[in-house]
């Protein structure tokens, strides 16, 4: 009886396993919102181990920014723990009120919250902020040994002590972030919480943000829940991974069973989804097409362009001269369509380079050939033809639509000034041609505004218009950066299939080598404005020469854990 | 059936655009509306001969025959007021929409190019905002032929600069926006993008503008006639207060002279305000 009542005990008092520092024991969280409640997460069940990285990856609105805001009981008013436990030591978190939550929080639970970079307070030293939350839990006053101890943090996610004299606008994004970390370890916490902790870093900055994220971690002995969309990345920080997927955990296991034999459909699309820079598929091309100088006339030549950003100092004020392109050369062949890459880190001048391309901007410089004529200077009638086939796809879904008209504009628009259709039906069947090819359907999208549609269907609208318009070289600037994974492949796809079969040249812009591995022919690396190499896919990835591109190479994730970074 | 949808969807549509108010600018709608009804409808109802000198007796304080009692000059004040109210109205009016459009146009354009003239208007604009709109009306007014339409127009060319500047900031942020490449790639010239691209977020602001500068137009107006320098050829609220004032009405305590005339002008100016309020409400959103 007695053994039967443990048992029953056990049953309604589930402890986790017994290493576990946080349990969470079939967790819902609802919102409701205008008489509707939607469930966000839906019956989740972890364990978190002490001293493990445990990784929670998922897409956009899978619910695992709601499931960590629900831990740290931060739901905003509109959600509500619906039911389930979270217990954290022992202590059941979903029933505590706030002033044991606020013991709680920091102090043994850290977060380093998503988009650090703005999570600082611009009016204040870094180090006061640090003080800040030691002054807060401890109950001390700043004196020469907190300052001593906050020299001695900043210096133990790799910065200098003296760094605590800076306000956040004089660091990098790097920098800041470091702080978010810093200030997340101050007070030793059992466990951390960290939102996309790296998403908004370059990728050797990120590299060295994980691993000093990974060092402190394990010198603390702390547990930490990194969460993530960046399947390489969790990859190559993670003990064990959950895959979430509309509010359910789909899959969790060991870091390397979930890489290597993905189960669940959903994470075996995450898994191959991810771009790989092990192998590729080769592409027949001309020996010539492929050195990027062939003989026949080029479709685009981008001759020493530079641009200049800024203006000369006079007597009332300073030089404010900003070099953001230093004679670039690009050659775009016009025999064989090709994905040509400029890749590079923020503020290498990539984004300038496709604005010059597309006309947007002049260059200070050099100019752009575009079927051997200038772009700056042709004619009226070969201007309106240069619009016509040269186009682009833009990085931000949010910033391409105009917030006061329906979506339709973008399209009507277009076919109206290129003059695509000549009646309303004849438009119609093309727009509708176009949405099908990015698997939108048109009465889920006509007669919406941009802010009734989410990022993905937006980027696919974006998308959509290029197939519309059928240009001959679309300057794609970032088009799967913000995008969920699922989409990412679908895009990547639909540019393959543009450039196969309708003869498409891209020039694809990114941060990102691993992608532009999969889809160029071609890759050019910017450094600060300059060309710092160039050649096929192959050549650059597998072998490259310079040794900037030599460490932006090192430092992409590889989705295999067992390869370490 | 299919009209019976389409006025659904219209009423839909209606809401949604009804949405964006509060009911500051309901209660501020309402005063400005009851002011104009009382002035333009109102003048259908009256006899102008009532209004000429002597036309009844001097100064009686208000009865069933004069319900608003009559002037100094044996006026009757209700009459007079009626009449008084569409000259101050449609002065305002009038400066505002030159003076909006002006602005608008001019802030578009310099927030949307980059050249030399750009510098030249943004320049003339800091300018105009520094001089005292008031001091240089007062003297051209003492001088001028006065008229309203001139003041109207002469008070514009004071008050674009306060639209153009605010309008010029937002055009400056939005031709970043990438919605402005877009439609450049579509083919789109710059003056289609200033006026399908840009305008059309500005609206609020615009409207706004518009609805301060109605106000400001009739408190400059008003002053000018408390000045005695404004045109008297034509009843407005300013002139009524003028005549009340210089006729000491109020220490020979005949409120009704003065007090309707500026329970008026405060309907307008609360009218107006709570209107702009609302408007900039939006505009912020």
């Amino acid at each position: 009886m007695s053994e039967l009542q443990t048992a029953a005990a056990n049953l309604v008092e589930p402890v986790g396993a017994d290493d576990a520092i946080l349990s969470i024991r079939d967790l819902h969280v609802q919102y409701s919102a205008a008489g509707q409640t939607i469930d966000a997460v839906r019956g989740v069940d972890l364990d978190i181990r002490r001293g493990e990285r445990f990784g929670i990856a998922g897409e956009s609105g899978s619910g695992k920014t709601t499931l960590i805001n629900a831990i740290l009981r931060l739901l905003p008013e509109t959600a509500q723990i619906a039911k389930g436990r979270i217990v954290f030591n022992g202590a059941d978190l979903t029933g505590m009120d706030k002033r044991a939550l606020n013991a709680l929080r920091w102090r043994r639970i850290a977060l380093i919250p998503q988009g650090s970079m703005s999570a600082l307070n611009p009016v204040m030293k870094v180090g006061h902020q640090i003080a800040d939350v030691i002054l807060t839990h401890e109950g001390r006053r700043y004196g020469k040994d907190v300052r001593a101890r906050i020299e001695g943090i900043l210096e133990s996610v790799g910065l200098d002590g003296r760094a605590l004299n800076l306000y956040p606008h004089e660091l990098s994004g790097g920098m800041k972030q470091r702080v978010c970390i810093a200030m997340a370890i101050t007070l030793a916490p059992e466990l951390i919480i960290a939102d996309e902790p790296t998403s908004s870093l370059d990728v050797v900055v990120q590299r060295q943000v994980a691993k000093t994220l990974i060092d402190v971690q394990e010198r603390l002995g702390a547990s930490i829940i990194l969460i993530g969309h960046d399947m390489a990345l969790l990859a190559q920080t993670t003990h064990r991974v959950a895959i979430m997927n509309e509010g359910e955990i789909v899959e969790l296991n060991a870091v390397r069973e979930i890489y290597h034999r993905p189960r669940h459909p959903y994470t075996q699309m995450l898994i191959h989804s991810l771009p790989s820079t092990e192998s590729r598929e080769e592409r027949d091309l001309p020996q010539a097409a492929r050195a990027g100088a062939d003989d026949y006339a080029p479709l685009l030549d981008a001759v020493a362009v530079s641009k200049i950003f800024g203006h000369k100092g006079n007597i009332l004020a300073k030089s404010s001269e900003f070099t953001a392109l230093d004679e670039v050369s690009i050659h775009i062949p016009g025999q064989q369509s090709m994905v040509t890459t400029i890749a590079g880190e923020s503020g290498s001048g990539k984004s300038t380079f496709a604005n010059i391309v597309l006309g947007l901007v002049k260059p200070s410089g050099g100019a752009v050939y575009y079927k051997g004529e200038d772009i700056a200077r042709q004619s009226r009638r070969a201007f309106a033809q240069y619009r016509r086939e040269v186009q682009a796809i833009f990085q931000d879904p949010y910033e391409i639509f105009n917030p006061v008209y329906k979506v339709d504009s973008l399209f009507l628009v277009a076919v109206k000034k290129f003059k695509l259709a000549r009646s309303r039906d004849e438009s119609l069947a093309l727009i509708e041609d176009a949405l099908r090819v990015v698997n939108l359907r048109p009465e889920h999208v006509f007669g919406k505004y941009p802010d009734e549609l989410s990022g993905g269907q937006r980027q696919r609208l974006m998308v959509a218009r290029a197939y519309l318009i059928q240009p001959k070289l679309i300057v794609a600037d970032e088009p799967v950066s913000m995008v969920d994974a699922s989409l990412r492949l679908m895009i990547l796809d639909l540019m393959k299939s543009l450039r196969d079969e309708l003869g498409t040249s891209f020039v694809y812009i990114t941060h990102d080598l691993a992608t532009a591995y999969q889809i160029s022919d071609r890759i050019v690396i910017l450094n600060r404005g300059r060309i710092v190499e160039q050649g096929t896919a192959e050549e650059v990835i597998k072998n490259p020469q310079h040794p900037y591109s030599q460490s932006l190479v090192q430092a992409i994730p590889s989705a295999n854990p067992d390869i370490k970074w | 059936m299919k009209s019976q949808s389409g006025r659904r969807k219209l009423a839909r549509n209606l809401a949604g655009i009804l949405r964006f108010f509060d009911w500051t600018f309901f209660l501020g709608l309402a005063l400005a509306l009851a002011l104009a009804l009382f002035g333009y409808l109102g003048q259908l109802f009256v006899d102008p001969a009532d209004i000429r000198m002597g036309a009844s007796s001097f100064s009686s304080p208000p009865s069933a025959e004069h319900t608003l009692g009559t002037d100094a000059l044996g006026r009757d004040l209700l009459t007079l007021l009626i009449l008084a109210t569409p000259t101050t109205l449609s002065m305002g009016i009038v400066t505002a929409v030159i003076a909006t459009g002006i602005g608008t146009f001019l802030g578009l354009v310099t927030g949307y190019f980059r050249s030399p003239l750009e510098a030249g208007i943004r320049t003339l604009i800091d300018i105009m905002i520094a001089i005292p709109a008031l001091l240089i009306l007062v003297s051209i007014a003492s001088f001028l032929p006065s008229s309203n339409t001139l003041i109207a127009v002469i008070l514009a060319i004071f008050a674009w600069p306060f639209t153009a500047r605010p309008v010029r900031a937002q055009a400056l942020s939005l031709r970043e926006r990438a919605f402005v490449k877009l439609s450049k790639l579509s083919k789109r010239s710059d003056f289609e993008i200033i006026f399908f691209d840009l305008l059309p977020n500005i609206t609020p602001y615009v409207a706004a503008s518009f609805v301060s500068t109605v106000s400001n137009a009739i408190l400059a107006a008003v002053g000018l006639q408390l000045l005695g320098i404004g045109p008297i050829n034509e009843p407005s609220i300013g002139l009524v207060l003028q005549e009340a004032f210089f006729a000491s009405a109020v220490f020979r305590e005949l409120w009704w002279w003065w007090i309707p005339p500026m329970i008026m002008l405060s309907m307008i100016f609360i009218g107006l305000f709570l209107i702009s309020l609302s408007l900039d409400r939006i505009a912020r959103h």
